[in-house]
């Protein structure tokens, strides 16, 4: 299927520059909106490659991964507060 | 019949997360970032899911994933920004400024 081959392309090249994001900072909070960015297009990913693979299987990866990010995102927020900017 | 349809939601999910990931690579700062990373993601990420249903005849954990997503998503980046506007970030200064008068004196 050429049209999930191009899709995996494109999400690969959105989490690549995420993956930018993530490392350059600069400030924590930049850091925790591209995790949580990451954690979308992950879901996005493993549903395109059961797309791809043609089995149904993977949509519960895409259910535990949608909940694994949530935990991690707030788990990143209660980290953030009380941590000043530069520093 | 359904696979053309399939295809493009495809497509236009990907390509929806792809605008997502360069409005977070582009913008100025953590606040604009956040604004551009979470909408059209998750958006894609309907019509992708969308895709899936279409595909394999099946609907209830693709609409469950949907559902949680749409629901914790922006909840998530609410409790990010309130965290960092509490501890001092501040949003960019330039993104305020009326850019657009100062050209027409």
């Amino acid at each position: 299927m050429t049209a999930a081959n191009v899709a995996l392309a494109m999400l690969a090249l959105a989490m690549a520059l995420c993956l930018v994001r993530l490392v350059r900072g600069p400030h924590l909070g930049d850091r925790v909106v591209a995790g949580d960015t990451i954690a979308l297009i992950l879901i996005n990913l493993v549903t395109v490659l059961g797309l791809r693979a043609n089995t149904q299987l993977f949509a519960d990866v895409a259910a535990a991964v949608a909940v694994l990010g949530f935990i991690g995102t707030v788990t990143a927020a209660r980290f953030v507060r009380g941590r000043p900017p530069f520093g | 019949m359904v696979e053309p349809v399939v295809a493009l939601l495809v497509l236009a999910g990907s390509a929806l997360s792809l605008i997502a990931a360069l409005g977070l690579h582009r913008f100025g700062d953590a606040f604009a970032r956040m604004h551009a990373a979470g909408k059209p993601a998750t958006l894609g990420l309907a019509l992708v899911l969308l895709a899936a249903i279409l595909r394999h005849g099946t609907i209830g954990t693709e609409v469950a994933t949907l559902l949680f997503v749409l629901l914790t998503s922006p909840v998530g980046t609410h409790m990010v920004a309130k965290a960092m506007y509490d501890s001092g970030y501040r949003p960019w200064e330039e993104a305020a400024k009326p850019a657009l008068r100062r050209r027409r004196r």
